[in-house]
């Protein structure tokens, strides 16, 4: 973190340097003339002072550390002000004398040394021991302190006739060199860092090296003395107040870090309910699975359709399956692909489309993201208008055949004419026993046939709609009681139940058109019949507020399921070849559309058909 | 006194269905491809019942029916034809203009002749 401009930190720290050293040096040379200033209060003072800034200084450096949750040097760096601090505090209390300087000195060689640990590789640091290290340092400087108060006879000798012994000088030079071995480290990963710290510690040890390599010039109170207690103490404010505001300015952007996070989760936490708010919303049914099919997010819709997971895996879950099924989109989505595809859910009977993303999880792993819309209704929709549009192709087809037909038929009503006339001349000129006579009697069945379908694709194609005749009121019990009298030589078996509602309207209509309309499905009925126990024919009339209702209804063998749709359509019979041309139905729905009414069909196979002519009342002016 | 039939149509198996079946009846069939041949027939000779198609090539079964009834009012005119609905408007003009005709739709079977023929010629059956 580079908070100081730290070149032009260097520069005033490398000046303060040079300064004192100067003043150092100016000293000692003026030692001879004898300068004393004894003044013990102010000593302990200085010398309070000092020891709480390196310990308070040791207390930050540990703090930052640990904020920071950083393993550095900086952990020795505390260890040895506090060690130094301890014994400077002990050195601060006590009278001076042998003690006094034993105190002092041992405080620098322990402070020295601890420093100089910085040479150590970082692998001897560790995070855990950034407690309990300056704990056993702090002990042991205090128990070194009480044990020279306790027993101040069994310590070295420091002093002699006013001036410092060189256990004394030794103790204080040594201590002195590890300084300045500490402050050679400091300037080594300055060099390589290019950190205000770094350097800042470099001349922090230099100064107390130096102020340690003085104490072996000095004497008690003297000139030289009191500068390098000077030296030291401003080593310590300059660290002191370096740290104090890089702490504060640590604990500041902490303090916004902290703040910029809260308004993170805050936002994140918006974000979390407004998802959830969506996902519990919407119609759509989501869900989350990973790579082991594990369900592991379904939204309410979707449980709601499906029920509580229950730690079942997807599969059988929605699919009811033991294992994965084989239609699987994990391996696309899981490469990154989205996929769009539909499923039709038996169980549910509902179809769905889904939409399948992939879905990266914090640990980089992807899960699936499922959306299920459920499409039911409109794929229901699509189909009725694919339907509807088939059959519209299919009347259009109809029509277009319709009308080729009738022209084609229309030509062959000359030549059929010819080849009738001349069978029946033939026949009529050939004995009846001649072997030919029932020959020529075929031909003319298979020609009347012949006449008889192309009279019916006319009927069909409208072809004949002014030929039959005008429209005129008549009742549909009239026209009813005509057809089955036509038919009677058939109903010799089958019953005919009949149910006419009374005051029924008479209905303007073209009579031959609806007589072959009932006389179509009345003999469509009798032939049904043909295999059926119980033949019996119900028609009913009523009254259907602007409609007549007629209902002819038999208890033949039915209409499958599969065919009745195409009942309508033009050439399609149930009938052996010979017996129906196909287009009976189609001429009655064509008829009875010509009425404004319609025709329907219902049949339960074995029970029977059941025909609902739906005529209206008041026909629409047609001009 | 025999009677005498006019066939006009303008297609030969038609003509001669109308001679075959008219065979034996000991009435003389006469036939016209044209509406202009059977307009210079019918006015060349007396006919008892005349058959006539509608479409024909050239002249029309309208156009000759119209010709015919200028002089003729009274002879039995049958059309006979398959296509009356494309003529369906012409002939009612034909009918307000007061022109006597009948309608025959074709196919025709000789026996349909045949009973058409003797009910005119010779009055309903049972008559």
């Amino acid at each position: 973190m580079k908070i100081f401009q730290y070149e032009i930190f260097k520069k005033n720290l490398i000046l303060l340097g040079i300064l004192f050293l100067f003043i150092g040096c100016q000293a000692v040379d003026s030692n001879s003339s004898g300068w004393f200033w004894k003044h013990e209060p102010f000593h302990s003072i200085v010398e309070s002072l000092g020891a709480f800034a390196a310990i308070t200084l040791a207390l930050l450096i540990l703090l930052i550390l640990k904020q920071k949750r950083e393993i550095s040097y900086h952990f020795w760096t505390s260890c040895a002000l506090i060690g130094m601090g301890m014994l400077d505090g002990f050195h601060a209390g006590i009278q001076p004398g042998n003690s006094f300087v034993w105190l002092h000195s041992i405080a620098t060689l322990v402070g020295g040394m601890l420093f100089a640990l910085v040479w150590l590789p970082e692998r001897f640091v560790a995070l855990d021991r950034i407690t309990i290290v300056p704990i056993i340092v702090a002990i042991l400087s205090t128990l070194v302190g009480i044990f020279t108060l306790i027993v101040p006879d069994h310590i070295p000798v420091m002093l002699s006739q006013g001036n410092f012994t060189i256990t004394a000088n030794v103790i204080n030079s040594l201590g002195g060199l590890f300084f300045i071995a500490a402050a050679l480290r400091f300037y080594i990963l300055f060099m390589t860092l290019r950190k205000v710290d770094e350097i800042l510690f470099t001349f922090h040890c230099l100064l107390f090296g130096i102020a340690a390599l003085l104490f072996d010039f000095s004497k008690l109170w003297d000139l030289p003395w009191w500068i390098w207690h000077m030296l030291r103490f401003s080593a310590y404010l300059i660290a002191l107040s370096y740290f104090i505001i890089l702490y504060n300015k640590n604990n500041m952007q902490l303090r916004v870090e902290i703040k910029e996070r809260k308004q993170a989760e805050e936002a994140l936490r918006y974000e979390r309910n407004k998802v959830i708010g969506i996902l519990n919303a919407i119609e759509d049914g989501v869900y989350i699975v990973n790579q082991q099919y594990d369900i592991e997010y379904i939204n309410p819709i979707l449980k709601k359709e499906f029920g509580s997971v229950e730690g079942r895996k997807c599969y059988q879950y929605f699919h009811d399956r033991e294992e994965v099924c084989p239609w699987c989109k994990n391996p696309e989505v899981f490469v990154g692909k989205t996929v769009r595809w539909e499923w039709y859910s038996s169980k549910k009977q509902l179809t769905y489309d889904l939409i399948d993303t992939p879905l990266t999880n914090p640990d980089g792993s992807i899960s699936k993201l499922e959306i299920f819309r459920d499409i039911t209704e409109r794929k229901k929709a699509e189909e009725t208008l694919k339907k509807s549009q088939a059959q519209l192709s299919q009347a259009e087809k109809m029509i277009a055949v319709g009308t080729m037909v009738a022209g084609v038929a229309h030509e062959l009503n000359n030549p059929m004419m010819a080849i009738v006339n001349f069978i029946e001349y033939c026949l009529k000129n050939t004995s009846p026993d001649d072997k030919r006579f029932p020959i020529l009697q075929d031909a003319e069945r298979e020609t009347n046939r012949c006449i008889d379908i192309v009279n019916n694709l006319l009927t069909f194609s409208h072809k004949e709609k002014e030929g039959e005749g005008e429209f005129q009121k008549e009742s549909c019990a009239t026209i009813l009681g005509q057809v089955l009298d036509l038919l009677s030589y058939r109903f010799e078996s089958a019953k005919v139940i009949k149910h006419y509602a009374k005051g029924i309207p008479e209905i303007t209509m073209k009579v031959n058109s609806i007589q072959q309309v009932f006389l179509n499905i009345i003999t469509n009925a009798l032939d049904a019949l043909n295999e059926s126990k119980r033949k019996e024919i119900y028609i009913d009339i009523k009254q259907d507020v602007e409609f007549v209702q007629v209902t002819i209804a038999d208890s033949g063998h039915g209409i499958a399921p599969e065919i009745l749709p195409r009942i309508f359509d033009p050439f399609f019979t149930t009938k052996p070849l010979g017996q129906g041309t196909g287009l009976g139905l189609s001429i009655s729905q064509s008829i009875i559309e010509t009425h404004e009414g319609s025709i329907t069909c219902n049949s339960t196979p074995g029970q029977g058909a059941k025909f609902e002519i739906l005529l209206p009342i008041k026909r629409k002016e047609v001009t | 006194m025999s009677k005498n039939i006019l066939v006009i149509d303008d297609e030969a198996a038609i003509r001669k269905s109308f001679v075959l079946a008219l065979e034996d009846t000991g009435y003389q069939v006469d036939t016209a491809e044209t509406g202009k041949e059977g307009i210079e027939k019918e006015r060349s000779k007396k006919y008892d019942l005349i058959f006539l198609d509608l479409k024909m090539a050239g002249m029309s079964g309208i156009e000759a029916l119209r010709e015919m009834r200028k002089v003729n009012k009274e002879t039995p005119i049958y059309i006979i034809t398959a296509f009356y609905e494309e003529f369906y408007d012409k002939l009612k003009t034909v009918e307000k203009e007061g022109l006597d005709f009948e309608l025959l739709k074709k196919p025709i079977h000789s026996d349909q002749i045949l009973l058409v023929t003797k009910s005119i010629l010779e009055g309903p059956i049972g008559h």
